[in-house]
């Protein structure tokens, strides 16, 4: 008697133990529903600004300590800096620009536009602190050349692969029009004038002066900071995105992109863009401009 | 066994109330939570058909909205009176 | 499983205990099962659960008195706090006065990197799977007639040099070119030789057609022209969804992910802060930065610098000098919204 009720009530122990087990299972197959968060990787702490392979930077945790901020987040897949904590880390004032023609006088005050430098990021310009360049280029160790005739060149393939496929002017420029000959350590004008690596701007806009303005004034180019007009920013150079080099090739050069987007649970694909795509034909396309 | 139950049955036996309650607290029990479980299966499991769709429907959407949209340049008038509305449709509110 | 709960269910398989105590035990249990389980079913999600009860019955934020917004500001920062286990600031600084922002992107340089959807998901602490939300999308699009040479001559259109664009005015017949193209492109390198790209976001418009469908109005244009969102007051009807021009705006389909590592800790109660299930969220050009004077998390991030942002009302502001100088586009949408993001060429 005593063991049969017994039995009953193990049996009914047993069931609701089983219920709280199911019950659990339930809800541990509920929180599996809601996928587990995937573990956050460890963060690159190397990536480009705007140039594959030209402006290097390195993330450096608390630069602004009121918010942990680090001075640059980069992006876990593409080499490229994603988020920017201390817009002005690693800059110096611009130094000077004669003002332009425009209502902002070209948007300038020394102290207020920075730079991030050229020159501690070259690689041979920093082999001798002293002499930079001209530690080779002495005109002893490397002759000053005579002229400006384009010539293979066996060092600084790094920089310039195939010189003589060297393009910019459609080939009516050539390095020492814009490398000082005499004088490695600088860039020259074509009036002869010495000009800072620091400073590409100051050659470059002497030809291309449309864009020179629009960039002093603030609408060609890329600025960080703060957005009043004369608030303190970090303004990018010419070499900064646009290769010298190269630039007839690519205005920029392509980059890896971040990430699509993923595709919402219940879509299997994107197909239903691809109908847009002019294979497709007919109403994918921009509309023609010849119909009217 | 039989007997047991039999003295059940009939209302016998020295802990009958306890016994009963527990039964009832047991069967009771599981009866509840059983629905339950089920009740919370089905209404979590209409939602998640119910989420997917939605986010693919939101997905789609801006696709089909943008598609009837066009670009179109402005001419410097258009320009022109678009800034004056702005600058004199301004105001400061608290 | 609540830990009471749990310890239970291992006295119950141990063997050393007393029947009596055994069957108090079991009555319980079955009783804290149906309880547990019943709760189960209503009760809120653990992010609702955060949500204190002061939080829940708390005002509209544009009709809270200074002190409420102080009161709500210092429950959210603790609340936050705790649950990213860092310290979490929530701004409500208002909009500053004389500044109306406005915002321009080259659509001839930007080549469809999607740096910007990405620092603005870093910057703007949305959820960062299931659901995914991104405030911006970018639209690849075959160049077609639509060519960066065309662009550059196409103004006014000539039969010679027409490149699908109608120059403005009433003359809308025929022109534009439509905006089909694909959101998940994934190309080893871009630019694509044949393509160009079209970022999308809120566009904080002058007259935002969101904000006059709210039915709780807790969508609303603050005086620097950005339409911001209350997001405790937000019921979640998506009815500002339906109404946007552009499908710019967003819905919380489930709780964020946000972990917390990544959390950004420097956010505004109208801007940046964790959101929950349920509500609608969008681009406010980051207004936690852009309030304090710093650009936008786009712009910044925008490796070709098509990107720029300013105050429209200052002739001297970047944007101004666009709007003056550059060819600019807009969208032609049935109704006038006056948007202050524009779309512009060299």
């Amino acid at each position: 008697m005593k063991i049969g009720s017994i039995a009953k009530v193990i049996f009914s122990a047993a069931a609701t133990g089983a219920l709280i087990l199911g019950v659990g299972k339930f809800r541990t197959e509920a929180q599996q529903e809601q996928p587990a968060r995937p573990a956050v990787a460890a963060p690159v702490t190397d990536c480009f600004e705007s140039r594959e392979g030209y402006t290097a930077r390195s993330r450096v945790e608390n630069v602004v300590p009121e918010y942990g901020y680090p001075n640059i987040i980069c992006s876990q897949t593409t080499g490229g800096v994603l988020w920017w904590g201390d817009p002005y880390d690693e800059t110096i004032p611009i130094g000077d620009m004669p003002d332009i023609d425009d209502v902002t006088k070209g948007d300038y005050l020394t102290e207020d536009a920075v730079i991030k430098p050229r020159e501690p990021q070259l690689t041979y310009f920093n082999m001798d602190p002293d002499k930079h360049c001209v530690m080779c280029h002495d005109g002893m160790t490397v002759p000053f050349p005579k002229d400006k005739k384009p010539r293979l060149i066996t060092m600084h393939q790094d920089i310039v692969e195939d010189s003589m496929e060297l393009m910019h002017g459609e080939g009516a420029i050539w390095c020492l029009d814009c490398h000082n000959a005499t004088n490695r350590n600088t860039l020259i004008d074509h009036r002869g004038k010495e000009i800072s690596f620091n400073q590409p701007q100051k050659l470059c806009g002497k030809c291309h002066g449309v864009e020179y303005r629009h960039w002093r004034m603030g609408i060609h180019g890329k600025r960080i900071g703060s957005w009043n007009a004369g608030g303190k920013k970090r303004w990018w150079l010419c070499t900064e995105c646009h290769n010298p080099h190269t630039v007839q090739i690519n205005r920029f050069r392509p980059l890896k992109p971040e990430p699509a987007p993923v595709l919402p649970k219940g879509m299997k694909n994107a197909a239903h863009e691809s109908v847009h795509a002019p294979s497709a034909g007919g109403h994918g396309e921009a509309t023609p401009a010849a119909t009217h | 066994m039989s007997e047991d139950k039999e003295r059940e049955v009939k209302g016998e036996g020295v802990d009958f109330s306890k016994r009963a309650f527990i039964k009832t607290a047991l069967i009771g029990g599981i009866a509840v939570a059983s629905g339950a479980v089920i009740a919370k299966k089905i209404v979590s499991n209409i939602p998640n058909t119910g989420l997917a769709n939605a986010s693919v429907s939101d997905e789609l959407q801006q696709d089909r909205v943008m598609k009837d949209k066009e670009f179109v340049v402005m001419s410097k008038e258009e320009k022109d009176r678009m800034v004056q509305m702005f600058v004199s449709g301004y105001k400061y509110t608290a | 499983m609540p830990a009471e709960e749990k310890s239970k269910m291992e006295e119950v398989k141990g063997t050393t205990i007393s029947r009596r105590q055994f069957f108090k035990e079991a009555g319980a249990i079955s009783a804290a099962v149906a309880a547990a389980a019943a709760s189960s079913v209503i009760a809120p999600e653990e992010a609702e659960a955060k949500t204190t009860f002061a939080e829940f019955f708390q005002n509209n934020y544009r009709l809270m008195t200074d002190e409420e917004k102080k009161e709500a500001i210092a429950r959210l920062e603790k609340r936050y706090s705790e649950e990213f286990a860092k310290k979490v600031t929530v701004d409500g600084a208002p909009a500053m006065q004389d500044v109306l922002f406005g915002y321009a992107l080259n659509i001839q340089k930007c080549i469809g990197c999607r740096r910007c959807v990405h620092a603005c998901v870093k910057e703007n602490n949305q959820s960062r799977h299931d659901t995914e939300i991104q405030w911006i999308r970018v639209l690849r699009m075959e160049k077609g007639n639509f060519t960066v040479e065309d662009m550059d001559k196409g103004y006014p259109n000539s039969p010679n040099e027409s490149f699908g664009i109608q120059v403005g005015g009433n003359a809308y017949k025929n022109a534009g070119v439509a905006l089909e193209g694909q959101h998940y492109y994934q190309p080893e390198r871009v630019p694509e030789k044949d393509a160009f790209y079209f970022p999308v976001q809120c566009m904080q418009c002058e007259k935002p057609p969101c904000v006059k469908v709210c039915p709780v109005r807790t969508t609303y244009r603050d005086p620097d022209g950005i339409v911001v969102i209350d997001y405790n007051w937000c019921i979640g009807c998506r009815m500002c969804m339906g109404a946007c021009p552009y499908w710019a705006r967003r819905f919380d389909w489930g709780d964020p992910h946000l972990p917390a590592e990544e959390m950004n800790p420097k956010t505004h109660y109208l801007g940046n802060r964790p959101r929950m299930r349920g509500v609608v969220e969008k681009c406010t050009f980051c207004l936690q930065r852009t309030r304090k004077g710093r650009y936008t998390a786009c712009v910044e991030v925008c490796p070709v610098g098509a990107r720029t942002f300013g105050n429209l009302l200052d002739p001297a502001s970047e944007v101004r000098k666009i709007l003056d100088r550059k060819k600019v586009f807009r969208l032609k949408a049935d109704m006038n919204t006056y948007p202050k993001f524009f779309y512009f060429i060299d």
